[in-house]
């Protein structure tokens, strides 16, 4: 090496004093470093390494349960929809067979009602035929008196005594009825 | 004052002689290392160790000079 | 200022023009002799003795002792600004200096760079304190270091190559023809076992040197070409000169922190460069 001592002032020359102090120094940093300083700091940046990785898999675990959840969500969705559908469908039967029905019903009961005023028009009209056909006898033998009763020579008088009968009647009819009324 | 009397150490003129190669070999390696590294920068590693190693193999003519210069 | 403090107090009344009535002088740039403090304690044969050096060494150690405690202290995983810059630290460590030099079988010797970057810069970072020096311009510190990585090299390439195995591959690298190494080995030979210690520890002890030295000169100057005792006119352009060299000062300052921390890199990345060739076999 460059080890000139016996020049006094030549920069060259390696002091073997300063030399040790030296390699003191740099043992007692690098045992301070090494046994605590950057260990620790690696453990530390080890530790970080581990979480962020931890973490990373932590998240993609609740991503997978968060879709997971949502894959049973959708199948319920789906099954209510069809669910619904469903009950839809019993809902236009039900409906449809009410409508039916009731329609029957209000057939029957139609037909029943035309039924009964067609009874009530026969029996009626029974009614009115026997009261006119009673009515219809004694007028003709009221008629047939009165033709009896005047001289049946000629059918002038024959046409007026029926006519004279028939107003009577007309009148009788409209007498009787304002009395109705 | 006589200007051409040349007063001090000769050395440090050698020196300075001696410096001019060598400034010129380590700016002539870190150009073309930079060179190199803007070319293909994914082979950084291997080309900044080299540089650092031609740097180093360099220097070492400026810094005999600097010895010389004292030693002398 | 960074000029030592005892050179200033041994000329003070030196200055560019002199004050009236006064013999001028002329300027002593500060010379190597700033680099060889008075001792506290001499006598120690072949030794400089106890002296500024010295004291600087414990201070870097210190400082360097107590920035560590101070970034492994109470860590956690969710780190704050402290934990957040030493992990920066080591990670700088890692990821600019063993793992592109050594890969990943260097992680083992980040410990390592990191006390050696970190003594280093402390170390340099103390010649920025008025009137002191960086403890690597005394070349016994950065010799030690450089030898300490040689031996380093020594041990592992033998330890991992064989003894044999780790000298041949240095001084024969394989895959060349035969001929070639009647070149190549002398050059290998004297390039690894030589040049390259020496070069690795006169590196950093060159450039804090003239660094320092630099600064030295910008300080020194300042204050000699101050010359206010003298005629007024006179007292007036000596305060120009000054202030110009005061901002070279403060220049030279800042550009001066930065080599410190570069030649801290360069010194710590071409020490596990070296440990890199004995790692592996071949290159």
């Amino acid at each position: 090496m460059l080890v000139e001592l016996a020049a006094e002032e030549n920069i060259l020359r390696i002091d073997w004093v300063k030399f040790a102090f030296g390699l003191i120094a740099l043992a007692v940093v690098y045992f301070f470093v090494a046994r605590k300083a950057v260990p620790k700091v690696m453990k530390v940046l080890d530790e970080r390494h581990d979480a962020i990785e931890g973490g990373i898999e932590r998240a993609q675990r609740a991503e997978a349960e968060a879709e997971e959840i949502r894959q049973q969500y959708r199948e319920k969705l789906e099954e209510a929809h069809r669910e619904y559908a469903q009950e839809l469908e019993k809902a236009k039967e039900q409906r449809a067979a009410i409508i039916a029905e009731a329609r029957e019903e209000a057939q029957v009961e139609a037909r029943r009602i035309v039924e009964a005023a067609q009874a009530q028009i026969e029996a009626d009209r029974q009614q009115a035929f026997v009261q006119l056909r009673n009515e219809i006898g004694s007028l003709s033998t009221d008629l047939a008196g009165r033709i009896v009763g005047e001289t049946l020579n000629d059918s002038a008088a024959q046409n007026r005594v029926v006519d004279r009968f028939l107003e009577e009647l007309e009148q009788s009819e409209s007498t009787k009825q304002a009395e109705v009324r | 004052m006589d200007i051409a009397a040349i007063e001090g150490n000769l050395n440090s003129i050698g020196y300075g002689i001696s410096v001019i190669g060598a400034g010129i070999g380590v700016g002539i390696v870190f150009g073309l290392g930079m060179q190199a590294i803007a070319r293909q920068p994914e082979a950084r590693g291997p080309l900044q160790t080299n540089i650092f190693l031609g740097f180093a193999l360099i220097e070492a003519l400026a810094i005999l000079g600097f010895v010389l210069a004292f030693a002398i | 200022m960074s000029a030592d403090a005892r050179i200033l107090a041994a000329e003070p009344g030196c200055h560019l023009f002199p004050a009236q009535g006064e013999a001028g002088c002329g300027f002593e740039a500060p010379s190597i002799g700033m680099f060889f403090p008075e001792p506290w304690l001499g006598g120690i044969p072949g030794s400089d003795g106890i002296d500024l050096y010295l004291v600087l060494l414990v201070v870097a150690l210190g400082a360097s002792l107590l920035l560590w405690s101070w970034f492994s202290k109470k860590l956690s995983l969710v780190p704050g600004r402290r934990q957040g810059v030493g992990e920066m630290f080591v990670l700088f460590i890692r990821d600019q200096i063993t793992r592109p030099t050594m890969g990943a079988k260097g992680d083992k010797f980040i410990p390592l760079m990191t006390a050696i970057f970190t003594l280093i810069v402390f170390m340099n970072i103390s010649g920025l304190i008025p009137g002191m020096l960086p403890v690597n311009s005394d070349l016994s510190f950065p010799a030690m270091f450089a030898l300490f990585i040689f031996v380093l090299t020594l041990v592992v390439g033998m330890r991992q190559q064989g003894g044999w195995g780790y000298i041949r591959n240095q001084i024969f690298p394989p895959g060349m023809p035969k001929p070639i190494y009647v070149l190549v080995t002398p050059i290998e030979t004297l390039s690894v076992f030589i040049i390259r210690p020496v070069t690795h520890a006169l590196r950093l002890f060159a450039t804090m040197f003239a660094g320092s030295l630099l600064l030295a000169v910008f300080a020194y100057g300042g204050w000699y070409m101050l010359s206010i005792g003298a005629e007024p006119a006179l007292a007036a352009v000596s305060v120009l000169f000054s202030g110009a060299a005061v901002i070279g000062y403060i220049l030279f300052f800042v550009f001066e922190i930065l080599i410190m921390l570069v030649q801290a890199f360069i010194f710590t990345l071409l020490a596990s460069l070296y440990l890199n060739q004995s790692l592996e076999a071949a290159h």
